[in-house]
């Protein structure tokens, strides 16, 4: 139980010298704690590397590499050649009319009234009805972000009775529309979490996204 | 004095417990002390300390990144390993500073000193194998039973009943996997377990990555879809999280490869002898004898500044439903049941959240005391020392006059 | 020989005098040329003396007004004074209190002084300006022009520092520079409201066109009322009520900021509230005190309109401002320092301390080039008296500052620089004492004055009024006092036994010393090592003890730590090296002042590293200073060792 009875064992590891000993025997045991409370059996690899959100992805599309989430963003994604290429999944406010112009705005492109917004593609996000914006050009950047030319964005807004839920891609413009298949299976695949707000680690609150820390 | 006739084991001996070496000892200290501390600004503390004071380090290679950070990498001349000198050193005062130091009443003051230098080396070395630290996070209004450790990490197992954690957990602690870098692997046995574990690829920060979303570029094999990513190892040892490759051993056949991480959610699952076991790779759990609740916590500030005056912690211990409400604060930890809470860090939460959550460090050592009685040794002893010398200095210009 | 000894160390003396007055002389000239500031009149003495008093919250404590104007002045205009040419030419030296005053009451004259410091021109040719020297000094006037793309700028820069960029020295400089004037014209404008008040729209019969702020305050029941009838009918606000909430907005956002004048209300917690605040909190409803609010507000415009009838009438409000904070302040317990603050600043005990100093250096040269006179014995109890006059100088703000901080005299950077200059003046004249070779008491002086003249330099550097409290981990116990006290006591025995050393190195390598002087000193330097290896060993295992009772870690390989501990180390090593007989007597010399080297890299060194707990936060671009010790240090080495082997050589 403590450091003591790892002291033998270290010598005898140190004695082994540099061929280090291929078998070694462990007797150490502690108590369960309240730690171990919410663990659950038969965890397939997914459920066990990636971070439990309050959305869930159904599809993986190829090339998209899942990124630890953070504040604004419940899953984060990179793809593309130089990984720039972004997918952010993530619950904002403003309005749905206010979050499409806001992208718009992003690229320099006119603003839409709600009628306009009528006219947008319709998927279903999350069960609910969700606007399909699509816009290419000079990237205005702000917020922390770079400005880039031939930029593409892709996404959907979706207003759930008040709350604002997005899905956006960014990227170099041809790689965002070659992914345009693959953002819109994403989006039909994605699900509300079983375990819905609850974060990434069992009993302790703050380490929720680095996993057993 | 001279050496030259006595025997050579006794110019052995006077040799190990002379001046000489204890000069070159303490001098060597003294600019290994000075190294680490230019290192650390490059290479953060843990590895440093790690590289210039551990067991494990018979030589060390300063960098000369320590005096301008575009020497980086650039190796100076081997200096001997800072734990090595310790332990001459130790070896070099009990011989000479104790046993063979003439015992007059003069040298009352140098003796005990040298016994005090002593007692606290030995405090420190005590401390070094026997203390356990960890540290607590807690939200607001949550609870746990258990601290973790900031760096090393663990690999535990337990049994699944009924789908619920069951029985003791299974401890591995780091030094028995954290040498297996490359191709290396170990078996190791567990005792009162119906399999083995093998352990290979160990990586000091590594993240399990989907094959689907990136391909392994250094050929790092994939289980079940994903593979273990190396990733370079942070400044502050603290964020790195570890990683390895196992597979279990069950009546002599090994089962299939499966990825640990401290980088995931929930234990790996395996089946052996007829019973189900999790297995995982966590930052060592310190297990705490009683249950603490935070109920509040929060940051005072001098007026009209954002100056910290405090940090402050009110939670309750529970024991044997037995509850007691505690405040702990900066500079004022709770002690109980031979651990020690001190209030390590605050955090009000980001944006939107508004959680607050506060962060204690939980320690248990129980040669804690030790230092401080080595100080009233070593103090009064030089302060003997001292004094006698000044009589004899005052005396001596007396009698001059 | 013998006499061409004496004449260098007369001209190392000499020299030593020259460097120390010229640099205490460039701490206390103005810094920029004098500027032609049409009009502008000196403020009355009496006036100033009443305004030093007026207690201020700023810094988490309360303060008299003459400390905040001293460091907001230290911190935009670089030192503590600045010249400009005034009525009928004459030249005027503002100092802070009357910088500050210029600021709140008189914002005109203070546009017009050259009151922002830019020690890099590039800033101000980066914002289109012309600029002048690549150090120099600029008016608010004159940035003017620039204020809109400086601002723009500093945004900039500033989102570089979110984004965890490190700065150009040049960026982290503009950036500096739009904060200093965002702090500027928060005083400038702070009192904008009191003069102006609110502007009403011209209504016909009525030919009042402005109303006070304290009176629109009176009517804030009303105003409220009226308001929200109006928003609840749907229908526009009345213009001259829509004019009112404007007015009070404006007043409130130009008055927020940067001086905190009045206590809170019993039980409305410690934060002092500032003039916009207050006003802020009648109209929202927000303070248990809104009439004594108004009161306020009243007295500060009755203060802001009165200088025009003459600074009698002026005084006259300011008393009652002043007396009736102070009363408030004082039913509170915050006020009691205050004056004592007032007279710490009002007489400069350690520039008097720094003068009897540097006035004891030549005597000091004299006493030693007399040998065994009759003059050098009246020259030697002149220079007793003033080190202990001087000594009692360092005492008394030491003391004073202890009492108005309420903790311990060792706190920060600048505290350890005046402690450990007392410290090595009572240290020295103990040995003095014990071995009465007017060596100890000829070095006091020395390192005391420059010790001073490095508090002053660090002090301006800094810009900041260490007399603030603590951050959190250092709060103080009483662990905490005795390590660190001990800790400096540790460096101040340290430098003493380097000085010695390196008098000693000097009087011997020019043959000026005798068989029995050089006896005393060893034996004084060698119990000066014994002194300094207690000191330092007690203090940082003390360090230990205190950081494993408050963080639960003994030893936390912190570079101030560290620091500590090589003191230690270095000093076993000298003993144990010499009980050896490996180093005799210039051994322990050359060791002794290596010592100076270890106890510069402990006390300053490690603050430039940028990590560890005790880490101040310190501008890399000081480091030059410290190189400069150490090549001074290197030098008196480099003297040694080669005094050591001519020695040896003509004694074989």
């Amino acid at each position: 139980m403590n450091r003591f009875a790892l002291l033998p064992c270290l010598v005898a590891l140190l004695a082994a010298g540099c061929r280090e000993p291929a078998e070694v025997s462990v007797a150490e045991t502690r108590p369960l704690t309240m730690r171990e409370r919410d663990l659950v059996a038969g965890a397939g690899s997914r459920e066990r590397f990636e971070e439990p959100t309050s959305i869930v992805p159904g599809v993986h599309p190829d090339g998209w590499e899942r990124l630890p989430g953070t504040q604004f963003r419940i899953l984060n994604y990179q793809f593309g050649r130089d990984r720039t290429g972004e997918v952010a999944v993530g619950v904002s406010q403003g309005g749905l009319l206010g979050n499409v112009n806001r992208w718009l705005g992003q690229f320099g492109a006119a603003p839409l009234d709600a009628a306009g917004v009528e006219g947008l593609d319709q998927l279903v996000l999350l069960d609910a009805p969700a606007r399909w914006v699509v816009a290419e050009g000079e990237f205005a950047g702000g917020m922390g972000q770079e400005a880039r030319s031939e930029w593409g964005l892709a996404g959907v807004v979706s207003d759930r009775g008040g709350q604002i839920v997005t899905v956006k891609m960014t990227g170099p413009a041809d790689e965002v529309r070659a992914q345009h298949g693959a953002l819109r299976e994403f989006i039909a695949g994605l699900r509300p979490s079983r375990q819905a707000g609850q974060g990434g680690q069992s009993g302790q609150g703050g380490q929720g996204s680095q996993g057993n820390q | 004095m001279s050496n030259r006739q006595k025997p050579p084991a006794n110019r052995v001996i006077g040799f190990i417990s002379g001046m000489g070496l204890a000069t070159v000892l303490i001098l060597l200290l003294m600019l290994l002390t000075w190294l680490a501390t230019l290192e650390q600004v490059a290479f953060g503390l843990f590895p440093t300390l790690r590289k210039y004071f551990d067991f494990r380090e018979l030589w060390v290679f300063p960098d000369a990144g320590a005096f301008n950070e575009e020497w980086v990498g650039r190796r100076l001349p081997p200096l001997p390993g800072g734990y090595w000198v310790c332990v001459l050193l130790l070896v070099n005062m009990t011989l000479g500073g104790l046993i063979r130091l003439r015992k007059r009443w003069r040298n009352i003051g140098v003796l005990l000193a040298h016994f005090g230098i002593l007692f606290m080396i030995v405090a420190g070395g005590v401390a070094q194998w026997k203390e356990e630290r960890g540290v607590m996070v807690l939200k607001e209004g949550e609870t746990a039973d258990w601290a973790r450790s900031l760096i090393d990490p663990a690999i535990e197992i337990f049994e699944f009943v009924d789908g619920e954690p069951t029985g003791e957990v299974h401890v591995i602690r780091s030094p028995y996997f954290d040498d297996l870098k490359g191709e290396r692997r170990r078996k190791v046995d567990l005792e009162g377990l119906p399999f083995a574990i093998e352990l290979q690829g160990y990586q000091a920060n590594a993240r399990p990555v989907s094959a689907k979303s990136r391909a392994p570029a250094q050929g790092q094999p994939v289980v079940d879809g994903f593979f273990l990513l190396g990733l370079p190892s942070e400044t502050q040892t603290e964020r790195d999280l570890p990683g390895c490759y196992a597979r279990i051993v069950a009546d002599g056949t090994p089962g299939e490869p499966f990825i640990l991480a401290v980088a995931s959610y929930q234990p790996m699952t395996v089946e052996a002898g007829g019973r189900r076991f999790g297995i995982q790779m966590v930052k060592q759990t310190w297990p705490v004898p009683f249950e603490v609740t935070l109920e509040s916590t929060h940051a005072e500030y001098y007026p009209n500044t954002r100056r910290p005056k405090s940090f402050v912690s009110d939670i309750v211990r529970r024991e044997d439903d037995n509850e007691v409400e505690v405040r702990i604060q900066m500079n004022e930890p709770m002690r109980h049941a031979g651990m020690t809470f001190f209030q390590r860090d605050f955090n009000e939460g980001g944006m939107g959240t508004g959680a607050k959550f506060s962060g204690f460090e939980v320690v248990r050592n129980p040669s804690d005391k030790w230092p401080e009685y080595s100080l009233w040794i070593a103090g009064f002893g030089l302060g003997l020392h001292f004094i006698i010398k000044l009589a004899g200095f005052l005396g001596s210009g007396r009698r001059k006059k | 020989m013998n006499r061409i000894g004496r004449w260098i160390l007369v001209a190392l003396g000499m020299a030593f005098l020259l460097l120390m007055l010229g640099l205490t002389l460039r701490d206390l000239r103005p810094d920029s040329e004098v500027r032609v500031v049409e009009g502008y009149t000196p403020w009355e003495e009496a006036t100033l003396e009443l305004a030093a008093g007026v207690p201020v919250q700023d810094g988490g404590r309360v303060k008299p007004l003459v400390s905040f104007a001293s460091f907001k002045m230290l911190q935009l205009h670089g030192s503590r004074s600045l010249k400009v040419e005034g009525e009928g030419g004459a030249t005027v030296k503002v100092e802070p209190l009357a910088w500050l005053m210029d600021c709140l009451f008189r914002p005109d004259f203070a546009d017009q002084m050259p009151t922002f410091r830019v020690d890099n021109s590039k800033v101000v040719e980066a914002v289109g300006l012309e600029a002048r020297g690549k150090r120099d000094h600029y008016s608010y006037a004159e940035l003017r022009p620039a204020l809109g793309q400086l601002m723009e700028l500093a945004a900039s820069y500033e989102a570089m520092v979110q984004n965890d960029r490190t700065l150009e020295p040049d960026q982290q400089q503009a950036l500096d520079l739009a904060r200093n004037v965002q702090v500027y014209e928060g005083l400038s404008g702070y009192l904008d409201f009191a003069r102006g008040g609110v502007v009403l729209p011209r209504k016909e019969g009525i030919d009042l066109d402005r109303a006070k702020v304290s009176a629109v305050m009176a009517t804030a029941p009303l105003l409220r009322e009226s308001l929200s009838r109006s928003y609840q009918a749907g229908e526009t606000p009345r213009p001259e009520l829509e004019a009112m909430v404007a007015g009070l907005n404006q007043a409130v956002q130009t008055s927020k900021f940067f001086l905190y004048l009045f206590p809170p209300a019993d039980g409305a917690g410690v934060e002092w509230i500032s003039a916009g605040d207050r006003i802020w909190n009648v109209m929202a409803k927000t303070t248990r005190e809104p009439e004594q609010s108004i009161d306020d507000i009243k007295m500060l415009e009755e203060l802001a309109t009165a200088l025009p009838e003459g600074e009698e009438a002026f005084r006259g409000e300011l008393g009652e401002f002043r007396e009736s904070v102070t009363t408030r302040a004082g039913a509170r317990g915050e006020a009691e320092k205050v004056p004592l603050e007032v007279s710490y600043y009002e007489r400069d005990w350690f520039l008097l301390a720094l003068v009897v100093f540097l006035a004891a250096i030549p005597l000091v040269v004299a006493m030693w080039l007399a040998g065994g006179s009759r003059f050098s014995r009246i020259t030697a109890g002149i220079v007793w008296l003033m080190n202990v006059a001087g000594l009692v100088m360092l005492v008394i703000p030491i003391t004073k500052r202890s009492l108005i901080m309420e903790r311990p005299p060792v706190g920060n950077l600048y505290d350890t620089i005046i402690f450990i200059a007392m410290a090595f003046v009572a240290l020295a004249l103990v040995i003095e004492l014990m071995i009465r070779r007017r060596v100890a008491i000829g070095v006091a002086p020395m390192v005391a004055a420059f010790l001073i003249v490095l508090a002053r330099l660090f002090e301006v550097g800094d810009a900041k009024d260490h007399m603030d409290p603590l951050v959190a981990v250092l709060v103080s116990n009483f662990w905490l006092t005795i390590h660190v006290i001990t800790i400096v006591l540790g460096y101040a025995a340290g430098l003493v036994t380097a000085v010695l050393a390196i008098a000693a190195v000097l009087l011997r390598s020019l043959r000026l010393d005798d068989k029995s002087l050089r006896r005393s000193l060893l034996r004084a330097i060698y119990g000066c090592v014994c002194l300094t290896l207690f000191l330092s060993l007690v203090g940082t295992v003390l360090g230990g003890i205190w950081a494993n009772y408050s963080w639960g870690r003994f030893w936390g390989w912190d570079p101030k730590e560290n620091g500590a501990l090589m003191i230690v180390l270095w000093n076993l090593a000298i003993l144990h090296a010499r009980a050896g007989g490996y180093i005799r007597d210039w051994g322990l010399y050359l060791a002794s002042i290596f010592g100076a080297v270890v106890i510069a890299f402990s006390w300053w060194h490690v603050n430039f590293l940028g990590v560890g707990l005790h880490n101040y936060g310190f501008a890399a671009d000081k480091i030059g200073a410290l190189m400069a010790f150490y090549a001074a240090m290197g030098g008196f080495l480099l003297w040694g060792g080669v005094a050591a082997w001519r020695e040896r050589a003509a004694r074989s």
